[in-house]
């Protein structure tokens, strides 16, 4: 497959989790997902910056989230997700463009990254869904890759 | 990309029966490929293809 010509339709796109490397499934019945890298710059202004702010890149950092809807049954819903919260499990995530078919597309970018659950909420009001937020704090290097 | 397991798993953190269809990364499905788990994967894509060829 070539990469995707266009804007991406959103929906496409899928977070897969495993607690092994390349053993990632995706998390069921979600609603809406991001993942943020953020750049912390340093300040580097001194009495020569002519009275300008100068500024060098410094720590950088990412972090994932997403909604959903609670299923019980769900292969990799919220009942896994509270597990590995509860577990302290290192997590393995593929950030991907599945494209219509649910295949990674060969050729598009995804982030392949490791993190763990530092949030996560399971919300039921009345005659209306169950659903779950889930937040993850990226540890090391975010991997931007070429789908193989 | 959607596998259905020919046998059962109980690897890499999960415990599925023969028969499951999962959503799997790539590299989990080339995994599970080696590993023999997904003969009847590939029966199923030579089946969709012609089942698109005959609705042209």
């Amino acid at each position: 497959m070539a990469q995707t010509a266009g804007i991406i339709n959103s929906s496409s796109i899928r977070v897969f989790l495993g607690t092994t490397d390349d053993a990632e499934v995706v998390i069921d019945h979600v609603t809406e997902c991001s993942i943020s890298v953020s750049t912390d710059m340093r300040d580097i202004t001194t009495k020569t910056s002519g009275g300008w702010r100068e500024l060098l890149p410094g720590l950088k950092s990412s972090s994932l989230s997403l909604s959903g809807l609670f299923a019980e049954d769900a292969t990799n819903g919220y009942n896994q997700l509270v597990d590995h919260q509860i577990a302290g499990d290192k997590l393995y995530i593929i950030f991907t463009n599945t494209g219509a078919t649910a295949v990674g597309n060969a050729g598009d970018e995804q982030f392949d990254v490791i993190g763990y659950i530092t949030s996560l909420e399971q919300t039921a009001g009345v005659e209306d869904n169950v659903g779950f937020s889930l937040s993850v704090e990226i540890t090391g290097t975010v991997v931007r890759e070429v789908i193989a | 990309m959607k596998v259905t397991l020919t046998k059962p798993l109980k690897k890499y953190g999960w415990n599925w029966p023969a028969g499951k269809t999962v959503e799997v990364s790539n590299k989990f499905a080339a995994k599970l490929k080696k590993g023999g788990y997904l003969d009847a994967l590939e029966k199923k894509e030579i089946k969709n293809k012609s089942i698109i060829k005959n609705q042209d």
